[in-house]
């Protein structure tokens, strides 16, 4: 087994002295694959981490036309939660919104002195559930909202909501672009690096036929040579991006959009899954041209 | 014509007829058995199939009619994996050698070895040896391509000698030798065949074979000739003019079906020289 390993190993080093031109521009092109791809995965992953950190503190708060009776309150909460994915219902009246603001204000809580304490309005402070977080259920809550007897006004930060919305959502359609791009140039120019060395090696290959090699012998180290392209490929992609990632956050370090992000980077477990991937994809394009183009 | 010698047979020819597309009769109707053992010179004119005899042997070619068996086993029913593993027990030197040319000597001898997994240095000590008998030790790191005609001719025999197969089929292996090194080819062959090698050697080179006690044959436009019978051929006659005579011949048989046979294959078992047990015409499979 030990000598039958090493003599595969020894025709896939053949192989890749032979085709070294072709093997390298291979690995380039898998290493920029994988950077590219996971890069955007990254921000990606980063960006759901934050939208789930701003889930938590997302409220719709209901403004009233008129303060609601005591008998009142325990019917507008029940038709609150008749939506569903509500946590937690807060009834803010003039005199709490005011302690609030002045609190806020601090030291110049002066300005409020000439307008009195019932200047503001009553509102109903809507916590939904984690698992509303998708906006268009936020909105759609919303309008639910301003149904209630006594809504004047809903607020939710919708714009920005909505921004982030949009950017996460363009950010995925990257990520599925750049995934699809990495399958594609991974199984193909691995299953075409693989086609070159089987024309390259054709008149060897003929002779290995003539000579009883048996079939493991000719396409072992050829599979081999698509395992070691996804491996090597995929293993400087992760390291080019990790050197990137550590010259980003050292970068821009400090009080900026990266402390408030709080960029990540991918777990052992991501990193792992993502050479597997590459490397079985790399092996799929070896399999595929062995299969195809080599005849013996 | 019907050459027969009895007992145990390593090659069986079987009315064997082969044509080249789209008429050219190479072979036709030919008989013989090789013995284990034995070492057979056939002899003929450029064209009379001497080369395609060989080619029938090791299944790179397959007859158009009648049947080849190597030690038992029809060739034509033999599955891919089971000519694999024959091919590994038949070194074949060609006529047009088959080297690499931009590998070394030692490199292109050591293949042979290495598609069956032998230790390096079982190999290097082995191509060592052979590069010494044939006179070529000098040239063990050249490129093949870079080698004469007859080093070359030389390297592609101990490439065919390297596993001491125990059938060595070797087309014109002499053709651009000198004196010196026919005799080194000689003694290479005999050393095999001390061994237990059945050797069968295609050439028009009589310095290998006269005098000697071995079988010759003499094929003749596709025709195996007895040497009692060989008079009675116009051999001056020339060979193509034969060849391109169209013939009308039997549709050969369906013999890819393998399933329908019901024979074992995949491994034959060539090793007579170290198994006694193995009979000729046995089904049996070699571990």
């Amino acid at each position: 087994m030990k000598k039958v390993a090493a003599m595969i190993l020894r025709q896939a080093g053949r192989n890749y002295r032979q085709t070294w031109g072709t093997q390298l521009m291979t690995l380039m092109t898998v290493v920029l694959s994988v950077l590219l791809f996971s890069f955007f995965f990254l921000v990606y992953m980063n960006m759901l981490r934050a939208s789930d950190r701003l889930g938590n503190d997302i409220r719709l708060i209901v403004y009233l036309n008129s303060e609601p009776v005591p008998e009142l309150r325990p019917q507008l909460e029940r038709k609150i939660r008749e939506f569903g994915e509500v946590e937690k219902i807060v009834f803010v009246s003039r005199q709490q919104a005011y302690q609030r603001l002045s609190k806020q204000l601090g030291n110049d809580r002066d300005v409020l002195a000439d307008l009195g304490s019932d200047f503001l309005p009553p509102s109903i402070e809507v916590f939904p559930q984690k698992t509303l977080n998708n906006l268009t259920r936020i909105e759609e809550f919303a309008r639910y909202l301003r149904t209630l007897p006594g809504a004047a006004k809903v607020q939710y930060g919708n714009a920005w909501l909505q921004r982030f919305s949009y950017f996460t959502n363009l950010l995925q359609l990257i990520v599925l672009m750049s995934g699809t791009l990495l399958i594609l140039s991974m199984t193909f120019i691995v299953s075409y690096t693989i086609r070159l060395t089987v024309i390259a090696r054709q008149e060897e290959l003929e002779i290995l036929r003539l000579l009883g090699a048996s079939s493991f012998y000719v396409r072992g180290p050829l599979l081999i040579e698509g395992i070691l392209q996804g491996l090597f490929g995929s293993g400087l992609g992760m390291t080019a991006l990790y050197l990137l990632y550590q010259s980003i956050v050292q970068k821009f370090s400090g009080p900026g959009i990266l402390s408030l992000f709080e960029f990540h980077f991918f777990s052992p477990m991501m990193v792992a899954i993502i050479i597997g991937v590459s490397v079985l994809l790399c092996t799929g394009g070896a399999i595929f041209s062995i299969r195809k183009f080599l005849r013996i | 014509m019907i050459t027969e010698t009895p007992g145990r047979s390593v090659v069986e020819f079987i009315k064997v007829t082969k044509v080249y597309p789209p008429d050219v009769v190479a072979l036709q109707e030919v008989s013989l058995s090789i013995m284990r053992g034995e070492m057979l010179f056939l002899t003929g004119r450029s064209g009379a199939g001497k080369t395609t005899m060989l080619k029938l042997m090791c299944n790179i070619e397959a007859p158009t009619n009648g049947v080849v068996e190597v030690v038992g086993r029809n060739l034509s029913r033999v599955r891919p994996a089971g000519i694999q593993k024959m091919r590994q027990k038949i070194g074949v030197a060609y006529q047009d050698f088959r080297l690499l040319p931009k590998r070394t000597t030692l490199e292109n001898i050591a293949m042979a070895m290495e598609v069956t997994y032998q230790s390096r240095q079982t190999i290097r000590h082995r191509v060592e040896e052979l590069l010494e008998i044939l006179g070529i030790a000098d040239k063990r790191d050249r490129l093949a391509g870079k080698l004469s005609r007859g080093e070359q001719q030389r390297v592609a025999l101990a490439r065919a000698a390297a596993n001491r197969p125990p059938l060595l089929l070797a087309d014109e292996p002499t053709g651009n030798l000198d004196a010196k090194a026919t005799e080194q080819v000689a003694t290479l062959f005999n050393t095999l065949n001390a061994e237990g090698s059945t050797i069968v050697v295609a050439t028009h080179d009589e310095s290998l074979y006269r005098g000697t006690n071995h079988r010759v044959l003499r094929l003749v436009h596709g025709t195996l000739i007895e040497p009692a019978a060989e008079k009675l051929v116009d051999e001056t006659a020339p060979a193509l003019a034969y060849e391109v005579m169209p013939v009308t011949l039997p549709e050969p048989e369906e013999t890819d079906d393998i399933e329908l046979a019901g024979e074992p294959d995949e491994v034959f078992d060539l090793d007579f020289a170290l198994d006694d047990t193995a009979a000729a015409g046995s089904e049996e499979e070699a571990p």
